[in-house]
């Protein structure tokens, strides 16, 4: 069966003042009917920008220079905007942001603004979309949905935004759901009941998922495959629980090694030495060799490609044994 | 399917708070700017209509026995040089100058507002083009600009409205573009976009009600700006023509006279400065009142 989603050595060309750089630097990974991906990385490493270049909603200074977004086995144009009604397999996705705030209208109400899709793209009645919407409100758990319709998005707390962000974007029924960080704006409880959301739109309609995070605690909670981003590159790729229990790749051990850990309050979070490079400053070799502790000569010259290191698993590192040997060892990390 | 789903997410009733802001008309009711300049703006525009029931005289019927009155029972405000009855000459000139205000100002602002969306939301080779020649037309000094143009294309209202029509929509062209830029890079557009809206809706529903209200509250002062233009333009003979009545040639005819007979020209001044201070306050309630959240 071909997969749902094929994402095939994306690369995004990003101006800033008058120079360029690769802000997504090929990147490729399949998503299955139902199937969910996480991807993770520091800011800035070019995550939600491989969002916005699947969705075809790149910034005016990014360009999709190559690669190429299948759905179904159609290829989708590089820009979604203006088509209206005309492309149906870029409605097979929608985006959740981040901040539901600023991703919501603030002078329409939240019913208008989830019946909109239903009413105008899909070609619904009026009072027909009014009860979709509806539906869908008390789909995403928000409870009297008659009365919420008619809220405007600063009325609501920011639980609820971000279920309305979910409602709108599942309003244009589709079948992958890229998520952009969609819990960071939360606290702890409100994200483990997105999360929960999330999990059961997938389970009961089949939804597929890409999540965008930066933090490893919610992965595991969302998805059985993990990449790893580091530079706009995926740099390790493989089953959530394997990549977190054995990482292959120097960055993944260390951002483990620097997340916190509440079931063992005596293990003291390692910071990775370095901050993330400047993508302009980029020279050839591994771009992660400036505050890896086993970097070589080597490093600083050989472009590492991502490399099967186990079955599904991958990691871009040629020291990646000598980090399997060393957690054989028992040096974790 | 959808109904059994809500209850499995075992949700805090208090998530869901809702702290409703306070309406429109309320925040309208509560604003003592908007409810000061709205008050005022509404007596002038109010007494101006019934111009011809409370105006007592024709504005330019002239009564040469009783010229340069002051005011009496008669003639509530006195008289002018020629018998006029000043109290139905302001009334009428403020007919003519709020209507004219208006109507300068209206064909700006929806131009304006147009061309300032359509270059902030689509950019490229049109909005540098736009943008250049908002520029050129604001390096030139206002008032010169003006009468410069209603030289070139005729004294009086259809002069004032093709200058003001050639001149005035840059301004908004350059604030709504300004906001649309900042509108079009946020996520609510973004989402509205990738679900398949079109441009045209998108424009519309979600970027211009969010801009639109600094081109509101900017057209009520430039109301007052126009207003002031025409009677800076009747006052130099430009304007509304005699004897049709107008606060700016009010004021220039009775500067004649500023040594004996003061009120003939601090009248209709008044009558500018009150309906400046109307529309100003009732710009500055606005755009408390509108301003998103």
């Amino acid at each position: 069966m071909t997969p749902l989603l094929e994402v095939e050595d994306l690369v995004v060309e990003m101006r800033r003042h008058r120079a360029a750089f690769h802000a997504v630097d090929g990147v490729s990974f399949a998503l299955e009917r139902g199937g969910a991906l996480a991807i993770v990385g520091e800011s800035g490493c070019g995550k939600s920008i491989t969002l916005r270049a699947i969705m075809g909603l790149l910034p005016n200074r990014g360009r999709l220079s190559s690669g190429r977004v299948v759905v179904d086995g159609v290829t989708l144009p590089a820009e979604a905007r203006g088509r209206g009604r005309g492309h149906r397999q870029h409605r097979r996705m929608s985006i959740v942001f981040q901040d539901a705030l600023s991703a919501l209208n603030p002078v329409a109400t939240v019913g208008n603004q989830i019946a909109e899709a239903p009413r105008y793209v899909l070609g619904f009645g009026r009072s027909a979309a009014r009860a979709r919407a509806i539906e869908l409100l008390r789909l995403v758990g928000i409870p009297d949905p008659e009365r919420r319709y008619h809220a405007y998005p600063h009325e609501l707390s920011g639980g609820t935004r971000q279920r309305v962000m979910i409602a709108i974007a599942l309003s244009s029924e589709p079948a992958i759901l890229l998520c952009d960080e969609p819990t960071t704006a939360l606290d702890v409880t409100i994200q483990t009941q997105i999360l929960a959301l999330l999990a059961e739109l997938r389970s009961e309609r089949g939804l597929s998922l890409v999540f965008v995070t930066h933090d490893l605690g919610v992965v595991s909670q969302v998805a059985e495959r993990v990449a790893v981003m580091y530079t706009g590159r995926f740099v390790e790729t493989g089953p959530t629980a394997e990549v977190l229990a054995a990482p292959r790749h120097p960055y993944t051990s260390g951002l483990l090694a620097a997340a916190l850990d509440v079931d063992s309050p005596e293990h003291e979070p390692v910071v990775i030495p370095g901050s993330l490079p400047d993508p302009l400053q980029l020279t050839g070799g591994c771009s992660f060799h400036p505050r890896c502790g086993f970097a070589t000569a080597e490093c600083l010259t050989t472009d590492v490609r991502l490399q099967l290191v186990g079955p599904n698993h991958a990691a871009a590192c040629l020291h990646s044994d000598v980090l399997a040997a060393l957690q054989a060892a028992g040096h974790h990390g | 399917m959808s109904r059994a789903t809500a209850p499995a997410l075992g949700l805090k009733e208090a998530e869901h708070e809702v702290t409703r802001r306070p309406s429109v008309r309320s925040r309208a009711l509560h604003s003592p700017t908007f409810m000061a300049g709205a008050t005022l703006t509404t007596t002038i525009v109010a007494l101006v209509l019934l111009a011809p029931l409370i105006g007592r005289y024709s504005p330019v019927s002239q009564d040469l026995l009783h010229t340069l009155a002051g005011p009496s029972a008669a003639h509530w405000l006195g008289t002018d040089e020629l018998g006029r009855d000043i109290w139905s000459r302001l009334l009428y000139a403020g007919r003519t100058d709020l209507q004219v205000g208006v109507l300068a100002v209206l064909f700006p602002f929806c131009f304006g507002v147009f061309i300032g969306t359509v270059c902030g939301y689509f950019g490229g080779g049109i909005d540098t083009v736009v943008m250049r020649i908002v520029d050129i037309v604001l390096a030139f000094p206002f008032y010169v600009l003006i009468i410069a143009l209603v030289f070139v294309v005729g004294v009086g209202t259809h002069g004032i409205y093709i200058a003001f029509g050639l001149t005035d929509w840059v301004i908004y062209a350059r604030t709504t573009r300004s906001a649309t830029l900042v509108a079009r890079s946020l996520d609510w557009v973004a989402a509205a976009e990738g679900g398949g809206l079109s441009r045209k809706r998108v424009l519309w529903r979600h970027i211009l009600p969010n801009t639109i209200t600094q081109a509101i509250v900017y057209a009520m002062s430039d109301i007052v700006l126009v207003i002031l233009a025409v009677v800076t333009l009747g006052y130099l003979g430009l304007g509304i023509q005699p004897p049709a009545p107008d606060w700016g040639s009010m004021i220039s005819d009775g500067q004649n006279f500023i040594q004996t007979n003061q009120w003939l020209a601090a009248i209709p001044g008044m009558a500018v400065v009150l309906t400046g201070i109307g529309l100003s306050l009732l710009g500055d309630g606005l755009a408390d009142i509108l301003r998103p959240e």
